[in-house]
């Protein structure tokens, strides 16, 4: 994983797009991380039930994905100190999930270097589902 | 409530109740963040970033042990150990006992989170909620009542680690 330089980020650069397809295993295990006993994340009928065509990804499993697209392309010496996101469409479980970013903006304020980010998650119908955004500091060089 | 339209007269008396609650800071001990659970949650995400499985790695990057992924915190539904299987509601979810907010369907609106300064395996959390501000707006199939929390994450020297502002939505 080869840490980007603070100097090379321009506003506009794309954050090199993920994909994830969750399983019903990975829901499972998120929900039992997450102390979650929602039956709509791993009882298809009981899912079903509330409208919806499979189990239903945890809206925090979604975030985890994006904020890993950013982390794995920042490097392990930049900090996360913001980090926002909305879910506007469900997802079920088996879906390919697209992530997606590129920097909004650079910049340096007391000594710290900053760069936001706008990210989202699509599925492959284009669909938005999660709109998302991101604040790294970057080491000093 | 369930699934009736959220009249425009219910949903006023209903914030006007809880406008009461604004600023009230409700102070929880969560509990101790492990390796262990970092590693589970960082595990079943799918990360593979050596930060939270490698002690040394982390140090070698600043941390003073292995820290918690960005979203950790906010994602643990319940810090408790319970409640009792027969005391969830049929659903599955834990029922706060909250009489303002009882027969609605919660919805998420959002997080935003502001990592002050990292949390690491080892720290003992304490979780300050105060609710910031609430509000009722029109939607599609009746009122939509909008409550927003801000979550303050402090480790065991009451240090502030980590501030969520949460949106949720009630109808």
């Amino acid at each position: 994983m080869a840490a980007i330089s603070f100097s090379a980020i321009r506003p506009g650069d794309p954050i090199p797009s993920q994909m994830r397809r969750p399983t019903a295993l990975q829901i499972f295990r998120f929900s039992a991380v997450t102390w979650n006993a929602h039956r709509i994340h791993f009882e298809k009928e009981y899912a079903q039930l509330e409208g919806y065509p499979d189990i239903l990804v945890q809206a925090h499993l979604h975030a985890a994905f994006l904020a890993q697209m950013v982390t794995d392309w920042a490097g392990p010496d930049v900090r996360v100190v913001e980090f926002g996101w909305t879910n506007r469409r469900y997802a079920v479980a088996e879906v390919t999930l697209l992530l997606k970013g590129k920097v909004a903006r650079v910049w340096q304020h007391a000594g710290r270097s900053l760069v936001a980010c706008d990210l989202y998650e699509e599925n492959e119908a284009g669909d938005l589902l999660v709109q998302g955004s991101a604040t790294l500091l970057f080491p000093p060089s | 409530m369930g699934g009736d339209r959220l009249q425009h007269a219910e949903s006023s008396r209903v914030v006007a109740r809880l406008e009461q609650e604004i600023g009230q800071g409700k102070r929880t001990i969560l509990g101790e963040i492990s390796a262990q659970s970092i590693q589970r949650f960082a595990m079943t995400v799918g990360e593979t970033n050596p930060l939270y499985f490698d002690v040394e790695y982390a140090r070698s990057h600043g941390y003073t042990d292995l820290p918690a992924p960005v979203t950790m915190l906010s994602s643990i539904v319940n810090w408790q150990p319970g409640p009792l299987e027969a005391h969830l509601r049929p659903d599955g979810t834990v029922d706060n006992n909250d009489p303002l907010t009882a027969g609605f369907r919660r919805l998420g609106g959002g997080q935003r989170l502001e990592l002050v300064s990292p949390v690491v395996a080892g720290d003992r959390i304490t979780l300050v909620s105060t609710m910031t501000q609430v509000y009722s707006k029109p939607g599609a199939d009746g009122d939509l009542i909008f409550l927003i929390y801000e979550n303050r994450y402090l480790n065991q020297s009451d240090d502030l680690r980590v501030i969520c502002t949460q949106t949720l939505i009630l109808r």
